[in-house]
């Protein structure tokens, strides 16, 4: 007779139970920095500041969107009036986060971001591509585009630096050949004679940096729980969770 | 025999309540239980995450103060704040020994890399600059590792102390874990000149 009652009392104790458990699993605490502004239904260009001309945003719509089909590298423009007050480091890595750049497996996402009123740019490089765009390189195509942008060529200075990355993301290690510096260059151009003479061969991804010792890349075996949100949305481009730890480099002009 | 087959049944009814409720009780100690192992490995990687970047920044710093040395070489000061702050980190042992050194040398890489204002070569010279973009993207880095490490510590000291995975923190000896972060007063090292 009395179980009668706990049983008609049951379900609602064990929904409590329940539903009080699960609350305390989802109650994670958030954080109330910067708010970022959602992507645009285009994905890789972001053109918030209305600075980029319509040819460069189709060169890096497309571009961009036959890499992703290929199952390649994620490469997003962003450009902003301001920051709000923010550090551009922290702006661009909540940015990435946020819109889940790159593949959640490979974390081959990259950010380039421009603050036209901050004078800042930065290249965000996700996990899995800090051993191809390191962060000198990424200083170095930054300090490459500078003059360009000092001079207000918003367009043109953010379309060579996607040129550039995309250049080093096809064929990594091209920009450091082209460009090598007298220490760096002798010493590469020396290995390479002598692994030619002893009849070496490099594979297709050679890594040719050889300063700043102790930074060769760190692959995805990284990929903390940090990944940045939405799934794959079916059809449509959008961002694959991709996880960042704040690689790359900033640079005013 | 109607009588037995009732008193069966109620009998049969009080056994399933009972195990009903241990069961319940189970899984939500097992989840419970998970949850917390869960949370205390994502705070280890978190951690170690900032080790592994510590540890990078502490290998870019002997190029970096040579390469300054070498335009630069009577600002031995610095060098010398330099070279104490990475020793200091490399022995530090608590967690909030190492914040602290990680502070005092972030600020004298800071000091170091100011010189570099001043010499116009050095500034032009792009071994240099390669040098400070690693050291910058590796201070970036750890400060990513620092906020996140603390994000999760947050998450999994609260968790053990909320109900009811905090009867179970108690039991199996999950403790309270430091954020990383300075002690106070311990960033303020008074500097000694006779």
């Amino acid at each position: 007779m009395n179980y009668s009652k706990i049983r008609r009392y049951r379900p609602g104790i064990w929904l409590l139970l329940i539903s009080l458990f699960t609350l305390s699993l989802f109650s994670l605490p958030v954080s109330a920095d910067v708010k970022v502004p959602n992507p645009s239904n285009e994905f890789f260009t972001n053109d918030f500041a209305g600075v980029l001309g319509s040819e460069v945003e189709n060169h890096i719509n497309q571009t961009s969107r036959q890499y992703q089909t290929e199952g390649g590298p994620q490469v997003v423009v962003a450009t902003i009036e301001s920051l709000e007050g923010t550090a551009i480091e922290d702006y661009s890595l909540k940015m990435a986060r946020e819109w889940g750049i790159g593949s959640k497996e490979e974390n081959n996402g990259i950010l380039i971001l421009l603050a036209v009123r901050d004078r800042s740019v930065r290249i965000e490089v996700g996990y899995g591509l800090e051993g191809v765009i390191t962060d000198s390189l990424s200083g170095r195509f930054i300090r490459e585009v500078t003059p360009q942008l000092s001079e207000d060529n918003y367009s043109e200075g953010i379309k060579a630096l996607y040129d550039l990355v995309i250049q080093e993301l096809e064929e990594p290690g091209t920009y450091q050949e082209t460009e090598g510096d007298s220490q760096i260059g002798l010493i590469s151009i020396i290995i390479i004679i002598i692994i030619l003479l002893f009849g070496g061969f490099f594979g297709p991804r050679r890594r040719s940096r050889l300063g700043g010792g102790g930074y060769l890349g760190p692959g995805p075996f990284y990929g903390g729980g940090f990944s940045g949100g939405r799934g794959g949305s079916g059809g449509s481009f959008g961002g694959g969770g991709g996880s960042f730890g704040g690689g790359g480099a900033s640079g005013r002009f | 025999m109607a009588e037995r087959k009732s008193g069966m049944s109620s009998g049969l009814k009080i056994l399933l309540v009972v195990l009903a409720v241990i069961a319940v009780f189970a899984i939500i100690f097992i989840s419970s239980y998970n949850g917390l192992v869960r949370q205390e490995e994502a705070v280890d990687t978190a951690y170690s995450d900032i080790s592994v970047q510590l540890q990078r920044r502490n290998d870019l710093i002997p190029n970096l103060v040579s390469t300054v040395q070498g335009y630069a070489a009577h600002e031995t000061q610095v060098f010398a704040d330099v070279t104490d702050a990475r020793a200091k980190l490399m022995e530090s042992g608590s967690i909030a020994d190492t914040a602290a050194a990680d502070q005092e040398l972030t600020s004298s890489l800071n000091r170091l890399l100011a010189i570099a204002e001043a010499y116009p070569e050095l500034k032009a010279n792009e071994n240099f600059l390669s040098l400070q973009d690693q050291l910058e993207g590796t201070e970036n880095r750890i400060s990513t590792a620092r906020r996140d490490y603390n994000q999760v510590v947050k998450t999994y000291n609260s968790k053990i102390r909320s109900f009811p995975s905090n009867m179970l923190a108690g039991m199996f000896g999950f403790e309270k874990k430091q954020l990383f972060e300075a002690a106070e007063g311990a960033e303020a090292v008074p500097e000694v000149n006779f």
